[in-house]
């Protein structure tokens, strides 16, 4: 079912911010949008946060709560955080890799 | 605001709508927060994430407004098929010496028009059908560039050939996808198909139908309405029920 996120084309890096804002706990859009912009330090516009959202929510890496007043919190799913995880690991061996070719060429 | 997220699909409406503008009153966008719904619009239509479900009340829902407009217009497009037709049989009979025909160069405008017009609810019907319909909105490009330079070279038979048969495709597509219903299938093979092979055969020289003269011909090009009145009626009634239907998963 995982098919990772690089398939997601330009929302894959929407998506991993997303699915890293949730691993905390549920969130609905506009706490999503403010927590991703304080991991980020980039604004996610509301078109693309929506973009990356169906995109989770179909492939069942997020599921959509019962909504409170109008504000829908969405959580993450257990495929979700395993998916996540192996982002970040997959993240964590390229930076390493990346930093220690970085250090021989300055050795 | 709600004009911006009116530009996303129904499908993506009935779902995110209601939070999505929440979302915009909590924090209302800045211009490049704008354009971004713009764009995320753009992708909702490209690559719907969402199926489309039928009321469950089990009543079809209402067309779009643009989808409707497009249906009118089609059919007004027949009308003045009709009209260029009706000009064109009356028009002055020029004797040759392989034959006769009545000049109807009176009818281009209502002509042009018309098919200006059925190439817009080709259009329609095209982009009507879910996404990608790759083969549907080719062929409708292909028609309604091949139907605009008929429109202006009536004498360039084939160029009408062509575009119709691309309109057959269009036609199959909004078929298979569940838009159409065989019937009105079967009235647009029909309206392109009869018309198209009395031209080709009699245009051919191959044979010529008892007492086809030079008023009949504008009867069997007239024929043709079929198709206008068959797009634009398919437009301008409630979309078909239909079932939820799985979407790619790719983005």
């Amino acid at each position: 079912m995982s098919e990772g996120l690089p398939e997601l084309g330009r929302f894959a890096e929407p998506s991993i911010y997303i699915l890293v804002s949730l691993s905390d706990g549920p969130k609905h859009g506009y706490a999503i949008m403010a927590d991703v912009e304080e991991i980020s330090g980039t604004p996610l516009g509301p078109g693309t946060l929506y973009g990356a959202l169906a995109r989770l929510e179909r492939r069942g890496l997020i599921e959509a709560l019962a909504p409170v007043e109008r504000r829908r919190p969405y959580r993450l799913t257990g495929l979700g955080a395993t998916t996540l995880r192996a982002q970040l690991d997959q993240m964590r061996g390229f930076t390493r890799a990346a930093l220690d070719r970085l250090g021989e060429t300055r050795s | 605001m709600t004009r911006l997220v009116a530009l996303y699909p129904r499908a993506w409406r009935d779902r995110y709508e209601e939070e999505f503008l929440a979302l915009l009153a909590d924090r209302p966008p800045d211009p490049v927060g704008r354009l971004d719904i713009v764009r995320g619009a753009v992708d909702a239509r490209l690559h719907p994430q969402v199926a489309w479900s039928p009321d469950p009340t089990g009543s079809p829902a209402p067309g779009s407004p643009w989808r409707v407009r497009a249906g009118w217009l089609t059919l007004l497009g027949g009308l003045l098929w009709i009209v260029a037709m009706v000009i064109a049989a009356n028009g002055p009979l020029i004797v040759e010496s392989w034959g006769s025909y009545r000049d109807g160069a009176a009818a281009a405008p209502f002509w042009s028009v018309a098919l200006l017009l059925l190439g817009t609810g080709m259009v329609a019907v095209a982009l009507d059908q879910p996404a990608p319909a790759r083969a549907a909105r080719a062929a409708a490009l292909v028609s309604a560039v091949v139907g605009l330079l008929w429109a202006l070279t009536p004498w360039l038979f084939y160029a009408g050939l062509i575009a119709f048969a691309a309109l057959v495709v269009v036609a199959v597509s909004a078929w298979r996808s569940d838009r159409w219903s065989g019937l009105e299938l079967g009235i647009l093979l029909v309206g392109v198909v009869v018309p198209w092979a009395m031209m080709l055969v009699v245009g051919s020289g191959l044979w010529a139908p008892p007492g086809l003269g030079p008023d009949l011909q504008y009867i069997v090009i007239g024929s043709l309405v079929l198709v206008w009145v068959v797009i634009g009626a398919s437009l301008v009634r409630a979309p078909r029920a239909r079932p939820v239907r799985a979407v790619s998963p790719r983005a």
